[in-house]
């Protein structure tokens, strides 16, 4: 963080989706998996490809493609999950994400980063953090608080089904079933 | 000169006691307190005596506490230094060094 | 190694406890005022609040503790009379003083809510407005408290304290003398005394009024914490005292004159101090080869944290080093590349090893019920008040243990459960009386095991339920057909129907549209179960069952497509199968046993692809007294899942309780089935 104020440098870890490049902040990168058995979730958006077994634990995997509006990606051989740390409440939570590919941890002077452009990047503004040149390309820093935000999922699900009068509606299917 | 204190030597006397060692203290001489006859006592008589010493020893006069401390305030005497240890004899020595070392 | 806890957060969680304890006693007190013991627990407690609050800084807490303290110093030597004034008083503060838990330490806005309370003490018959220091007495009821405290406390562990008193400046205008309060805390056992003097004024401007210097006390004593502050009960405003225990078991010879001169240097800063004397005897102990375990107990500041038995611990950290021997043989048996019966040997230690790590692991959450019961009883007390009816509690069986989950969870519940069964069950004095029943009620709470199961049972001696009015009531709200024949334990369990409430009148209480059902949803969260039974005019009894731990879900492991699921076994009925069709609906209508039972797809309603097999297999489940069949590819076998909760990303998918991880990594979801059922009623209702 002092970094910052002096104006040096932020390590960030690059990655591919579809022809664009993205950088993730090295610190809430937590690890690097290759790409394993996804369990599926009923009844979530697409995007949310399920969970993943990360040392024991059940950990929720994006598909950033999807997540962006992309078309679907081919499973590869470079086809990583990048594990991150996103704050959450009091504590944080680990997430996946899959990328095409992991490319490179790379050092950009925090002078060099200029905010995001409103449009021409295919990706919603609030999920870019900032934008820097690095040799002949364009890459967007993901703000992975923002693109993994749980309100976000929420909001996006509409699939709070409980809240109508389906149990107990007396037009139910269950109604004609008799009582053993 | 000699300073026998008896009776209730609690916090109501401390101001009359003070006195008694301000004066001592002021005729510039060598003076013995001896707790003997005194019936009772509590902390502050004892840290009076902690810093009368303390004064005496600043303008290079001795005060001798003396052994003849009666067994009730014996503990008392000892955590607060005021006896050196139980064996008498203890607090001459302290004083004595302390003199040395004026 | 020793982990740091933070002093404040242990403090927080003490004084909770105290506080609880305290609510208790004077509930007690509420309903036997002559109770002598629980006087005593009162004020023993608020002793220990005000004490620990000062020093950990809480001066607000220490501040406002002391003169309820004060007042039921007084009710215990029975200066002030125990009145039912000074018990609502007494439940005020302890309110109170958890608020002040809350906000910070200087009592922040709450400071005039304090005062206000203070001074309807102050004003309270028998209570001085001014604290009055009527010194002789004061200094009986010194003795003797600090007599009675020592009295209880005898034969404890024997433990080294350090002890630092700095007497407040008015000690000789009260009359207390730190010399004998200091010989007082002497007497308590082995010691030595560090006398610091306090200032260097030369002796003119010396004042030999007030207090200069403080002491340092190492005492070795058997007789507990709690005898040592007796002594400074009257002194300790909060600043006077500071007390560490510094060491376990009784120190050598020597060593005391050690740590007196530890404590003498005056280059030891009271920080550091308690510290240093620790260290000091742990390295002797260490010397001396003594091999008793150290503390080895850590609480990581602001997560919840939990008591542990100690035993339990002891025994983990055995198994610990068990498994530390069978991991090394492990790896030799792979340097050595040996047989296969000698890794079997290994293998079957390490299962056997890891089942016991497992169970005693689970064990750590457990807490004992009656940790609530102190809330349930001030529950009780204050609805009983508002209500204007006498109600006798009695809660037995607190040493039940369960998962600390369930009991944080179960509280709601309970509540209500109690919240009702005062409010529709037992009926007024009068109406008692005229029954024939004796005009105070009686509500009853018991816990215990019961065949692997957690057992609550809440009984009243009220009115009772009455079947036909309850039939009728749920004819009436079309929750039951006009023709049917329900029997009664059926027409008892109507009540935990959504929508459904006896109450002729809605009081204020309860009967407000939410009702039993919200008690019966939130015990099926936990995977319970509840059951009513009642008799008109006697009385309604109420059992809970629950499962012993949150954190293992017995079930039958089903298979759709790639994925598996676990089906739990309290909802288990059966199994049977299905030719599925070619159009078949998410849910459609089969026969079991000769009746129709709808049958849901969970492959179509979880929108699974992959190839349908040529017989699809059916989990009979009974969901709310209704058997629904649930279709799934195949059926594996019984499983014994270990629930990992799910990412709060998935909060909306209320129909998945968890997952679990198989033996080869792969990851089950363990389905909600009552839940899943609605899930599934409501899908197909806005699909078709």
């Amino acid at each position: 963080m002092t970094d910052e104020q002096r104006g040096g440098t932020q390590r960030f870890l690059t990655l591919n989706l579809d022809k664009e490049h993205f950088a993730l902040d090295i610190y809430s990168v937590r690890e690097i998996l290759d790409m394993t058995e996804i369990t599926r979730i009923p009844q979530t958006p697409e995007y949310m490809r399920g969970v993943v077994n990360v040392r024991g634990s059940a950990v929720p995997v994006v598909d950033l493609r999807l997540k962006f509006g992309m078309p679907a990606g081919q499973r590869t051989l470079n086809t990583r999950i990048v594990i991150l740390e996103i704050a959450r409440g009091d504590g944080s939570a680990a997430i996946g994400a899959i990328a095409d590919a992991v490319k490179e941890v790379l050092e950009i002077e925090t002078d060099r980063i200029d905010p995001p452009p409103r449009m021409g990047t295919g990706v919603k503004a609030d999920f870019i953090r900032g934008i820097a040149r690095h040799g002949e390309r364009f890459l967007l820093i993901l703000d992975a608080e923002k693109v993994f935000t749980t309100d976000e999922v929420l909001a996006l699900e509409g699939l709070d089904v409980r809240g109508g009068e389906g149990l107990g509606d007396a037009g139910g299917p269950f109604d004609a079933a008799p009582t053993a | 000169m000699r300073i026998d204190l008896d009776g209730d030597c609690t916090v109501a006397a401390a101001r009359a006691i003070k006195d008694l060692l301000q004066n001592a203290l002021d005729q510039g001489e060598r003076t013995q307190v001896s707790l003997s006859g005194v019936t009772r006592a509590d902390l502050s008589l004892f840290e009076l005596l902690r810093a009368a010493r303390q004064g005496f020893l600043n303008r290079g006069v001795e005060l001798v506490i003396l052994s003849d401390i009666p067994g009730h305030l014996a503990p008392a005497a000892e955590w607060t230094g005021i006896s050196a240890s139980r064996p008498a004899g203890g607090r001459g020595q302290t004083l004595g060094n302390a003199k040395d070392a004026s | 190694m020793m982990l740091e806890n933070d002093p404040a957060q242990t403090f927080l969680e003490e004084a909770r406890e105290l506080l609880a304890k305290l609510e208790e006693a004077l509930l007690e007190l509420e309903s036997d005022p002559g109770h002598a013991p629980s006087v005593a627990r009162v004020f023993r407690n608020l002793h220990t609040i005000k004490g620990s609050g000062a020093m950990f800084g809480f001066t607000e807490i220490a501040r406002f503790t002391h003169d309820l303290e004060t007042a039921f110093d007084k009710a215990r030597s029975g200066e002030l009379p125990l009145s039912p004034e000074l018990l609502r008083l007494g439940l005020a503060a302890k309110d109170h003083i958890e608020a002040l838990l809350d906000v910070s330490p200087d009592g922040g806005g709450l400071v005039p809510a304090s005062d206000a309370i203070l001074a309807r003490l102050a004003g309270a018959p028998g209570m001085p407005g001014q604290p009055a220091p009527d010194l002789p007495a004061r200094a009986r009821a010194r003795a003797g408290a600090a007599g009675k405290e020592r009295e209880g406390q005898e034969g404890g562990p024997v433990a080294t304290y350090w002890v630092r008193y700095r007497p407040a400046a008015d000690s000789f205008t009260t009359g207390c003398d730190p010399l004998s309060l200091v010989e007082e805390l002497t007497g308590l056992g082995e010691h030595a005394v560090v006398y610091h003097q306090g200032t260097d004024e030369p002796l003119e401007d010396y004042d030999p009024e007030t207090p200069h210097g403080f002491f340092d006390v190492i005492l070795v004593t058997d007789q507990g914490e709690e005898a040592i502050r007796a002594v400074f009960l009257f002194v300790d405003d909060g600043d006077a005292l500071r007390l560490e225990r510094i060491g376990e078991g009784r120190p050598r010879g020597g060593d005391l004159e050690h740590l007196a001169g530890i404590a003498r240097d005056p280059a030891h800063d009271v920080i550091a101090l308690p510290g240093l004397l620790r260290g000091f005897l742990l390295d002797k102990l260490a010397m001396r080869g003594a091999g008793k375990p150290r503390e080895a107990v850590s609480h990581t500041p602001g997560t919840s944290s939990i008591r542990v038995d100690s035993g339990r611990l002891d025994r983990l950290v055995t198994m610990v080093g068990e498994m530390v021997i069978i991991q090394s043989r492990l790896s030799q048996a792979v340097n050595q590349a040996l047989d296969r019966s000698s890794l079997a040997q290994i293998a079957e230690d390490l299962e056997r090893l890891t089942d016991e790590m497992r169970d005693n692991a689970l064990g750590l959450r457990m807490l004992p019920i009656g940790t609530v019961y102190g809330n349930l009883r001030r529950l009780v007390h204050d609805v009983s008040v508002s209500l204007g009816k006498d109600v006798d509690f009695v809660a037995e069986g607190g040493d039940t243990e369960m998962d600390k989950t369930v009991i944080d969870r179960l509280k709601d519940p309970l509540v209500h459960i109690l919240r009702n069964s005062l409010d529709h069950g037992i009926e007024s004095g009068e109406d008692r009386e005229r029954a024939g029943k004796p005009r105070r009620g009686a509500v009853r709470l018991w816990a215990g095991h019961v065949g692997g199961e957690v057992v609550l049972r809440v009984c009243d001696d009220g009115r009772g339920l009455d079947p036909e009015k309850i039939k009728r009531s749920a004819q009436a709200k079309g929750l039951l057909a006009p023709d049917a024949d329900p029997d009664r334990r059926e027409i008892f369990n109507l009540i935990f129907e959504p929508g459904f409430s006896t109450a002729e009148a809605v009081s204020d209480l309860s009967g407000r549209g939410v009702g039993m059902d919200v008690v019966k949803r939130a015990l099926e969260a936990l995977r319970g179960s509840v059951d009513i039974d009642s008799e008109p005019g006697k009385g309604t009894s109420l059992t809970i069952r629950l499962p012993l731990t949150l954190a293992i879900i017995d079930g039958f492991c089903v298979v759709i497509g790639q994925g598996s699921y676990i089906v739990p076994l309290t909802a288990l009925r059966g199994f049977q199968e299905r030719v599925p069709g070619e159009n078949r609906k998410t849910v459609d209508i089969i026969e079991r046993m000769g009746k129709m039972m709808p049958c849901v797809s969970l492959r179509s309603l979880f929108g699974i692809c992959e190839k349908r097999p040529d017989f699809e297999r059916v989990v009979v489940a009974e969901v709310d007294g209704v058997e629904v069949g649930l279709a799934v590819d195949r059926v594996v076998g019984r499983q014994q899942a270990v629930i990992k909760s799910l990412d709060e990303m998935y909060k909306n998918v209320n129909f998945v309780t968890g997952t679990t991880i198989n033996g080869d990594g792969s990851i089950s979801l363990i389905l909600d089935v009552p839940r899943l059922v609605d899930f599934a009623a409501t899908h197909a209702a806005t699909a078709g």
